[in-house]
């Protein structure tokens, strides 16, 4: 009765957030009611109601598969890799860029190192291909001047995660320093008169008052990205797999499109991505306690 | 330890000019080959610098082929009413939860939360894209991804910095919920809002202190667009 009244005083406020709510709930909440499928046997003719029941067969299938240490060990290792060379690139970014006292060499090179951002993994893949095929790539070009015989990096399944990792730090570090260079600029100037007073160098500045100000916001892009360490990005190792590094680059996201989209079992690559959601729920839950439990903020 | 604060600065130059040349050159190399010749790439076997003859042969196949129109056909209608859908329906949706008025606030918001938090996964998510009959349609591109719990929390954050003093002034002078959104959706044109001062009159909420709120934006000109619609 409460709510009811409450819309008919505010019913334009209730009318403007309509679109987004029943957007949430469609879109959003839809699917999660979907996911009871990969507990069926799933098909499209009989529909969620018909189809019948198959309990947790599914999730046994799927960890007895002998794939499935392989896709877990690439998701881990490609999302590991990228959290400890790519997440603190922005960090070390951003300090350095900091420090920069020329105002336009600062925009500069800002606006250099944003650029990548705004390509898509299709066009990011293309220019790969063009510098470091074998065949025809500028940088096997070169090598054989310095003395190196070329190189096969595109279907060579030893440097693969490096290579994703690579494209990862080259896309994503500029834009990455977009939210810390905003959390530097919140940093009291008097900290830093106060470090000076006590004879602290540019470094050791840093080191006692920026990062140390800035701890919360990488704790909190912390947290959120350990949310998403079965997420490896689908559009960039699928653009870059090919036959002769798929032991080293078949992730969930790419199986999952593979036996669900492609081969129609739904079920089954339900069962996979619930997998993968529960996964990412328990470790953001974990990080944010443990966040907690050391004094920080947490994310909620 | 001055010197050492030299020492650093060029360090640190020069470290921030290396990471730059490594983001540049993939593109500047792309961008050079673009306008070679492709016979002249082939001849130089893809050491180009800077071609010798400015070529535009590629633009010009590129231009010739029908997939590559359809594409940036359908390339820049997603880019611009996908754009403009999203921004309507996620920044109402901000607005209505950066107002404490509304009673079913703090649940909507952790539904929200929990969206971000927990996702079913593609597969349920395609099956429902089907079961709607978007497949093989352009919207599908669109209504799917319409808006997203982090754009949602990043514009109430937004709106949350309207005073409610302000809104409440509009709605005497008759402005429903649909003109202060659209009002302070507009905000984003000024640079500085409100003007300390102008949001102290506002408090009392009377007639007279909105009259005297417009004329202090047109006098500082801070904010005409805002203005017009009080």
């Amino acid at each position: 009765m409460n709510i009811l009244s409450g819309i008919r005083k505010d019913l334009f406020l209730y009318l403007l957030i309509l679109p987004g709510v029943l957007y949430f709930l469609l879109f959003k909440y839809v699917p999660m009611w979907g996911i009871i499928i990969s507990f069926q046997d799933y098909s499209p003719y009989m529909g969620v109601w018909k189809s019948p029941w198959v309990g947790f067969r599914h999730f046994q299938e799927l960890f007895t598969n002998p794939d499935f240490m392989i896709l877990f060990r690439n998701t881990m290792v490609i999302s590991l890799m990228n959290i400890v060379f790519y997440f603190p690139m922005p960090i070390i970014v951003a300090l350095l860029l900091n420090e920069v006292r020329s105002a336009l060499f600062k925009r500069l090179i800002q606006s250099v190192v944003y650029l990548p951002h705004f390509l898509s993994w299709v066009v990011i893949a293309g220019i790969t291909f063009l510098l470091f095929s074998q065949s025809g790539g500028i940088i096997n070009k070169m090598l054989p001047y310095f003395g190196y015989s070329t190189f096969d990096f595109l279907t060579n399944s030893k440097v693969f995660w490096w290579m994703l990792t690579v494209q990862s730090i080259w896309k994503e570090t500029g834009w990455g320093t977009i939210i810390y260079l905003a959390a530097i600029a919140g940093v009291d100037p008097q900290l830093y008169e106060a470090a000076k007073m006590d004879g602290a160098n540019r470094l050791q500045q840093i080191w006692h008052v920026t990062l140390p100000s800035i701890r919360n916001i990488i704790i909190t892009l912390l947290i959120l990205r350990l949310g998403q360490i079965m997420d490896v990005g689908f559009e960039q190792v699928f653009l870059m797999m090919n036959s002769a590094v798929s032991e080293v680059a078949d992730v969930f996201e790419t199986y999952v499109y593979r036996n669900g989209i492609q081969q129609g079992q739904f079920s089954y690559s339900t069962a996979v991505g619930l997998f993968k959601s529960v996964i990412g729920l328990i470790l953001v839950i974990l990080a944010n306690k443990l966040a907690k439990r050391y004094g920080e903020e947490g994310l909620y | 330890m001055a010197t050492e604060n030299k020492a650093f600065g060029v360090i640190n130059g020069i470290a921030l000019s290396v990471i730059s040349v490594l983001t540049i050159f993939p593109l500047y190399y792309v961008f050079m080959v673009s306008f070679t010749d492709p016979s002249e790439y082939i001849r130089k076997q893809g050491f180009i610098l800077f071609p010798e003859q400015w070529s535009m042969v590629s633009y010009k196949y590129i231009l010739s082929t029908s997939s590559y129109l359809n594409a940036t056909e359908i390339s820049t209608f997603l880019a611009t009413v996908g754009t403009l859908l999203s921004l309507m329906v996620t920044a109402s949706l901000a607005y209505g939860l950066s107002r404490k008025r509304l009673k079913i606030r703090k649940p909507l918001m952790m539904m929200i939360l929990i969206t971000i938090l927990f996702s079913p996964g593609i597969i349920p998510h395609y099956i429902l894209v089907r079961d709607l009959g978007l497949i093989n349609s352009v919207w599908s591109l669109i209504i799917p991804v319409l808006s997203s719990g982090w754009y949602v929390f990043l514009m109430k954050s937004f709106f949350d910095s309207i005073p409610p003093s302000l809104e409440e002034a509009a709605m005497i002078d008759g402005y429903n919920d649909f003109g202060v959104f659209f009002g302070s959706f507009c905000r984003c044109r000024c640079r500085r809002w409100p003007p300390s001062d102008c949001s102290m009159q506002l408090a009392t909420g009377t007639r007279t202190s909105v009259l005297y709120c417009i004329s202090t934006f047109r006098q500082s000109g801070h904010c005409r667009f805002y203005c017009k619609i009080y």
